[in-house]
């Protein structure tokens, strides 16, 4: 970030020091020449040539930087070897946090949801549904949030204090149940004759297609857009009409399992671009990983 | 590392309230701190519910502050704005340490260090190096559940310390951990301190003056006292109960405070 703002002197040619600048900043303790530090810390063939130079020029830094190095080498020596590399918890672990009770919460709690927005379905028939219904794509989402609260969650305290709280980590807790519960409640529905897995596919499509569109335009934006575009392609016309919207019947439901396969695809393809975390992506938040990464 | 610290506002302290209350329903918790903490390690010092807990809990980010004002790494408490980039830097030891019995205590400190978005190329390392340095080495591939009472509270300290944190906040670190433990602890602590802010919360008088350079004396939400351990130690006298300087300071100070108090209702 500093690189950025900081002046950069007319004479540097495609931003590298020059010899007379470099032979300035080893000589004269005094120059004003931070914008050489910060890009000394980036540039590695103008870091030789600093220390070809410092070698030259400046026998007593040079010495000092020879024994400084020695004793690193001879402790580094002394040290236990570093332990064997080994793979750590793959992403699928992380999305997915190992505890049962959240877990159990989270699952018995979406399937009684979506066996509950069945029968309400059922009962009501096509003409003037319950408005409830067309909670069905935020529906699951508030029982995964529930089921990490502090009481069930042994490492809530931890969570809700780190970065990663927030929208995003509900997401993927929610898409991971649901690759669980899913599977389970079609079965489930073809063997009692009733259809509770219908009631999920539009919260597994927006979840998905939500953390697929949250990794280009940030996760805020993207939850807003589908939102709206509920509002616009559902709530708005059910309300209206008093029938169960487009969206919602029942010849639309392969749409959107083709949605959610398509999205999903696109997560696991971009899965990197969530360990950064989703958050909107402003300018300042790059800088700060960029110094982040610099001090390490 | 040469780059000039990022340019926010009042960054001379790495914590500073001013009148910061915490309310829990009617029930005033943190009663109007004036407090600030730069680098070092600071004790943060009580009687049971005095509010240590609550106050660790607000500059952990847990819970609001419902008056006053604190500003974290610079940060107003409440900018929502920054709340992501202050997380990354902080490090928080729960005074109720919950972990997930099924992970190794590798995977545990690595989801942590996930957790606060390092990036993903560190994380092995700097796990491994945290695990190292609360001597936990030999026990990396070993599973939560089978750990003892005193090796989770140094899995908690490890965690905590994972993203190098500019503030470093343990609820009672030393519990659980026998008096071998915690003089590596404190020795630790000591040796994070140099560069960062590291306040520890505690009852134990004993862990303050072996670890901390300065103390607060928090009672019943307030400020009884500020100032070093040499000035606790000696603060107190003949009289005052106790079985060091340090603890007869601390009962005498606490006296002086709530004879204050009394006085001025």
């Amino acid at each position: 970030m500093v690189a950025r703002r900081a002046p950069r002197p007319a004479n540097q040619p495609g931003g590298h020091a020059t010899e007379e600048q470099l032979s300035r900043y080893v000589t004269d303790a005094s120059a004003q020449l931070m914008w050489i530090e910060v890009h000394l810390d980036r540039c590695a063939p103008c870091r030789a040539r600093l220390s070809t130079l410092v070698h030259e020029r400046d026998p007593g830094t040079a010495g000092l930087i020879n024994r400084v190095g020695e004793r690193l080498a001879a402790q580094v020596a002394a040290e236990a070897p570093p332990a064997a590399r080994r793979r750590s918890v793959g992403w699928a672990a992380r999305w997915a946090a190992p505890s049962a009770l959240p877990w159990l919460a989270m699952s018995v709690l979406t399937i009684v949801i979506s066996f509950g927005f069945d029968l309400l379905a059922r009962r009501s028939g096509a003409a003037n549904p319950p408005l409830l219904l067309l909670l069905a794509p935020v529906a699951p989402l508030l029982a995964v949030a529930a089921s990490w609260g502090p009481q069930v969650d042994p490492v809530h305290e931890l969570v809700a204090t780190s970065p990663r709280a927030g929208l995003a980590m509900v997401l993927q807790r929610t898409t991971a149940m649901l690759a669980v519960v899913l599977p389970l409640l079609l079965v489930l529905g073809a063997v009692t004759g009733t259809s509770p897995a219908r009631w999920l596919l539009p919260c597994v499509a927006f979840t998905t297609l939500t953390l697929a569109l949250g990794s280009a335009v940030g996760l805020p934006a993207a939850a807003g857009v589908l939102g709206g575009g509920w509002l616009v392609l559902a709530v708005i016309p059910a309300v209206v009409t008093e029938r169960m919207p487009p969206p919602m019947a029942h010849r639309a439901m392969p749409l959107w399992a083709l949605v959610t396969v398509l999205a999903a695809a696109v997560v696991v393809l971009r899965r990197q671009a969530y360990h950064t975390g989703l958050a909107p992506r402003p300018p300042e938040a790059i800088q700060n990983t960029a110094r982040y990464e610099n001090e390490r | 590392m040469s780059l000039p610290e990022q340019p926010a506002p009042d960054q001379a302290w790495h914590i500073s309230a001013s009148s910061l209350t915490v309310r829990y329903g009617r029930r005033i918790a943190v009663d109007g701190l004036d407090l600030t903490f730069g680098a070092g390690v600071h004790g943060l010092l009580g009687p049971n519910g005095a509010g240590k807990t609550t106050l660790m809990r607000v500059l952990a980010t847990a819970s609001p502050a419902t008056g006053g004002s604190l500003r974290i790494l610079g940060r107003p408490s409440g900018d929502r704005h920054h709340l992501r980039a202050v997380r990354r830097r902080l490090g928080y030891l729960p005074q109720r340490f919950g972990y997930y019995a099924r992970f190794t205590v590798r995977e545990f400190v690595e989801y942590v260090a996930w957790l606060k978005e390092m990036p993903a190329a560190d994380i092995p390392g700097a796990a491994q190096r945290v695990i190292e340095r609360v001597q936990l080495g030999d026990r990396a591939g070993h599973r939560m559940r089978t750990l003892s009472g005193g090796m989770v509270q140094r899995v908690g300290v490890a965690q905590a310390l994972v993203n190098d944190p500019e503030v470093l906040l343990l609820d009672e670190p030393t519990v659980g951990l026998d008096p071998e433990q915690r003089v590596h602890l404190r020795a630790l602590l000591r040796d994070v301190g140099a560069q960062t802010c590291v306040i520890v919360s505690t009852h134990l008088v004993e862990d303050i003056a072996a670890a901390c350079s300065d103390v607060a004396i928090i009672d019943e939400g307030r400020v009884a006292f500020r100032g070093s351990v040499d000035q606790l130690a000696a603060a107190g006298s003949r009289e005052d109960s106790g079985d060091s300087a340090v603890e007869r300071g601390y009962t005498a100070l606490l006296r002086q405070h709530r004879t204050r108090v009394v006085a001025a209702r």
